[in-house]
């Protein structure tokens, strides 16, 4: 070829490979590179397009043109093997001009490979010529393409044209393997990408509300405010139980968020209370996600969190178990404290129902928030334990918070604590109050316990101002357990609601039934049916104040009969009702009767 | 009751395990393997689902510390077991529950974990984890030989039964994969198939996988 003819076709060759970058797209990027070569090479009609697999050692067929594409893919070439291995190894290209010389040379071909080969052949014969070139990436080979003519030689020259657009070759296919490694890594970039964010975004939502509950717990916020932020932080209803189920804090919770029946018995919870690791309570809609709160060593509480278990976000999971130790740590401090003030109230209540009334007393009680100038009760709840040792401690520990709340229903101020079987509350009222305002809170507050769900009676003493008084309000309070232990109805009693029968307490039994045998005797010792109908008379008589209305309605009998009733009764004991005197003495017998038989 | 470790190849990208226990044939339960995607592997009281329900959390792109949540908390007895995720990325997520036998714990490292229950001590995690770290070499070696080094230190406190050393490269088509179902001494017998098989399959392993996908015999 001459040499104007070389360099025109130089020219177009680089002319047709400079098309090739818009194919980057067209993953067969390999077979267009090789159809191209074939395209500008004179006599070119068939080639080969070989790739080194490092993992397995081998030069692979890419792509092919003018070969059978099921055998040819089975070609694996050995570095050295034939024209293509050589040309790899050596790095050189290598012109191959004569059908005798092409047969020779792929002659070294493995057993397999030579079947392969001629398997792909579609002409008759092996081919004319043979050129093959390698196209490099620095001193590495990266690929090599082997040109066949099934119909002439090719001219000697073309080794020169391959060595010129070898390197056109080399950038293209380098750049096409930088953007097939582009993809590859675009993809891994987008799943780190998302991965990061993800890890990310926990990692944030636990440090915010970590910082969150650290900075509220330095700051002595309440639980409230702790639970508010858990919320803020999961999107999750949350409610925070003590170990006996007494709700202490809860946030985005409904009435429809309730605790199972049996959620201390259920297995889920038992387990949680034997390992102190988190449970899930399945339900139908909602399930409940119970944290044990530890506290020293054994559950203190439990945070419960209400969860849809499809939608539920599972690193939400972590944030409650942490939020669960923050409220482990708040509740011992709070309680602490709160043992801390009930020791300090015990052991002021002691010294002062013993009369030592002195400037040490004073101080200390001050600390609590108790002043000697204010207006005071005595409250004691008691009642029949009938457990021993741990269970009898959390028996009165519910008696001391039901108390608490009640007083913080009432707005009645004082402290609550424990004395042997006794639970005891200093009730206080601000002493530049009038008394009357104290006794009207204390009256208020009555009513308020009067819900008080647990087998106890509860008696109130009267309200005194200052210190020194509290030994005689404390007298009273058990007076007041003493009436109510006699009367066998009631639960809770106010001395100065005690009446008539806190004279009674002073009085033994016999003395008090010789007093009633006295005055209502007969009535007493009668047996028919119709003489017990005038005893109930006379007791509705009394108690009911001689009101005709109220005793016949109460009674169901028409007046007629009542006024009949009492004529007899006048007659059996010898009294006429006219007579005051004769009237308080059957009145006192019928209180005392009463007194003695509720 | 068992000792294991999986990692990730920083070079080739390959997952893979090895596990010893006294329980027979502990290989059938655990690990599961996916490559390019990441391993999943339970001991204690070993519960096999979370493998495979685990792989399809960490193929959708969770991370191991997502899928480790969201599997713990499908996982009633979580507390009886011990719970590797390793990632794509080869992060790993490793829970102990509460109820496995002392001497149990975990330990994270760089593309790898090991973690171990009812072992004789803390060394047999500690040197097995050295060990990887300092042995150089395809990562079934590596895997190998730290399972060996903390054969060596005590193990297993109840004793010795099976073992299994496995590594994935390419999808369905297994790579390293030796198993001791029942052995006196499960992890040397591991290390002695290792030794005398690796040639069969292993050393021309890709070239085995092309043959089968193009159809032509392998020799």
């Amino acid at each position: 070829m001459r040499k104007d003819q070389l360099e025109r076709l130089i020219a177009n060759s680089l002319q047709m490979i400079n098309q090739l970058p818009g194919k980057y797209n067209n993953e067969y990027f390999y077979h267009e590179v090789l159809q191209t070569v074939v395209a500008f090479l004179p006599n070119a009609d068939a080639g080969f397009f070989f790739m080194y697999d490092h993992k397995m050692g081998k030069l692979l067929i890419e792509a092919a043109i003018g070969y059978d594409s099921a055998s040819y893919r089975k070609t694996r070439l050995s570095v050295g093997e034939s024209i293509t291995g050589s040309v790899y190894q050596t790095k050189q290209t290598r012109l191959v001009n004569a059908q005798i010389d092409v047969i020779e040379a792929m002659a070294a071909m493995t057993e397999e490979n030579k079947v392969y080969y001629e398997e792909a052949l579609l002409a008759d014969n092996y081919p004319e010529a043979a050129v093959s070139f390698p196209i490099m990436s620095g001193e590495e080979v990266l690929a090599v393409l082997t040109i066949n003519s099934f119909t002439a030689s090719f001219d000697e020259s073309i080794t020169l044209l391959l060595d010129e657009i070898a390197p056109y070759l080399s950038v293209l296919c380098a750049q096409y393997q930088l953007k097939i490694k582009e993809a590859a890594l675009e993809k891994e970039l987008e799943l780190t990408y998302n991965a990061l964010r993800n890890e990310h975004q926990q990692l944030q939502r636990t440090t915010d509300l970590y910082n969150n509950l650290a900075s509220l717990m330095s700051q002595n916020k309440s639980i409230d405010q702790m639970m508010q932020a858990i919320n803020m932080s999961t999107k999750t209803p949350v409610a925070f139980y003590d170990e006996l189920l007494y709700p202490i804090a809860s946030f985005g919770k409904s009435a429809e968020h309730r605790l199972p029946d049996n959620f201390l018995a259920s297995r889920e919870v038992q387990y949680t209370l034997s390992v102190k690791k988190w449970q899930l309570i399945s339900q139908v809609n909602e399930s409940i996600l119970v944290m044990p709160v530890v506290g020293a060593q054994t559950v203190i509480g439990f945070l419960c969190a209400w969860i849809d278990e499809e939608s539920f976000n599972d690193g939400n999971r972590l944030l409650l178990e942490y939020s669960a130790s923050m409220l482990g740590l708040e509740l011992m401090k709070k309680r602490s404290i709160e043992e801390t003030h009930r020791k300090l109230a015990g052991d002021i209540f002691e010294q002062l129902i013993t009369g030592n009334y002195s400037d040490d007393v004073v101080r200390q009680a001050k600390n609590l928030d108790l002043d000697e100038t204010d207006y005071f009760a005595i409250l004691i709840c008691e009642g029949k334990l009938e457990t021993t040792g741990f269970n009898q401690y959390f028996i009165k520990d519910s008696w001391t918070k039901w108390i608490q709340q009640a007083m913080k229903v009432a707005g009645m101020d004082g402290l609550v604590t424990q004395r042997g079987m006794d639970v005891i509350a200093f009730l206080t009222v601000d002493g530049e109050k009038d008394k009357s305002f104290a006794r009207n809170k204390l009256k208020s507050f009555t009513k308020q316990l009067e819900q008080i769900p647990f087998p106890v009676k509860i008696g109130i003493g009267r309200v005194y101002q200052g210190f020194v008084h509290v030994r005689k309000s404390y007298a009273d309070a058990k007076q007041c357990i003493e009436m109510l232990n006699k009367k066998k109805s009631g639960k809770v009693l106010r001395f100065s609601d005690g009446g008539i029968y806190r004279l009674l307490l002073d009085h033994d039994k016999d003395e008090l039934d010789l007093f009633v045998h006295d005055h209502i005797g007969p009535l007493l010792e009668c047996k028919t049916k119709k003489d017990k109908e005038l005893l109930d008379t006379l007791l509705a008589y009394v108690t009911f104040n001689r009101d005709l209305a109220t005793v016949t309605n109460k009674l169901s009998i028409h007046h007629n009969t009542l006024y009949y009733r009492i004529k007899r009764i006048e007659e059996s004991l010898h009294v006429s009702f006219a007579n005051h005197d004769e009237w308080f003495d059957i009145s006192v017998a019928c209180k005392i009767y009463l007194f003695l038989t509720e | 009751m068992t000792f294991s470790i999986v990692a990730r190849c920083k070079e080739t990208g390959n997952f893979g395990a090895a596990v010893s226990s006294c329980f027979p044939a502990v290989g059938a339960y655990s690990p599961t393997i996916k490559p390019n995607i990441g391993i999943i592997a339970s001991q204690g009281w070993v519960n096999p689902k979370l493998g495979p329900v685990g792989m399809t959390y960490l193929e959708k792109g969770k991370t191991a510390n997502e899928t480790l949540n969201t599997l713990l908390m499908k996982d009633p007895g979580r507390e009886l077991r011990q719970l590797i995720v390793m990632d794509h990325f080869g992060n790993s997520a490793v829970y102990t529950g509460v109820e496995n036998d002392d001497y149990k714990g975990h330990f994270v490292g760089d593309q790898y974990a090991v973690q171990g229950n009812l072992l004789t001590g803390e060394d047999v995690l500690t040197v097995m984890a050295e060990t990887f770290e300092q042995t150089d070499g395809l990562l079934e070696e590596r895997l190998l030989a730290a399972l060996v080094a903390a054969d060596k230190v005590g193990g297993d406190k109840r004793g010795k039964q099976a073992a299994l050393v496995k590594v994935v490269a390419e999808d369905g088509f297994p790579y390293v994969d030796f198993r001791v179902d029942d052995d006196d001494e499960p992890v040397q017998l591991l290390a002695k198939m290792y030794e005398t098989n690796r040639n069969v399959l292993i050393d021309r392993y890709y070239e085995w996988v092309e043959a089968v996908k193009t159809g032509v015999k392998f020799r």
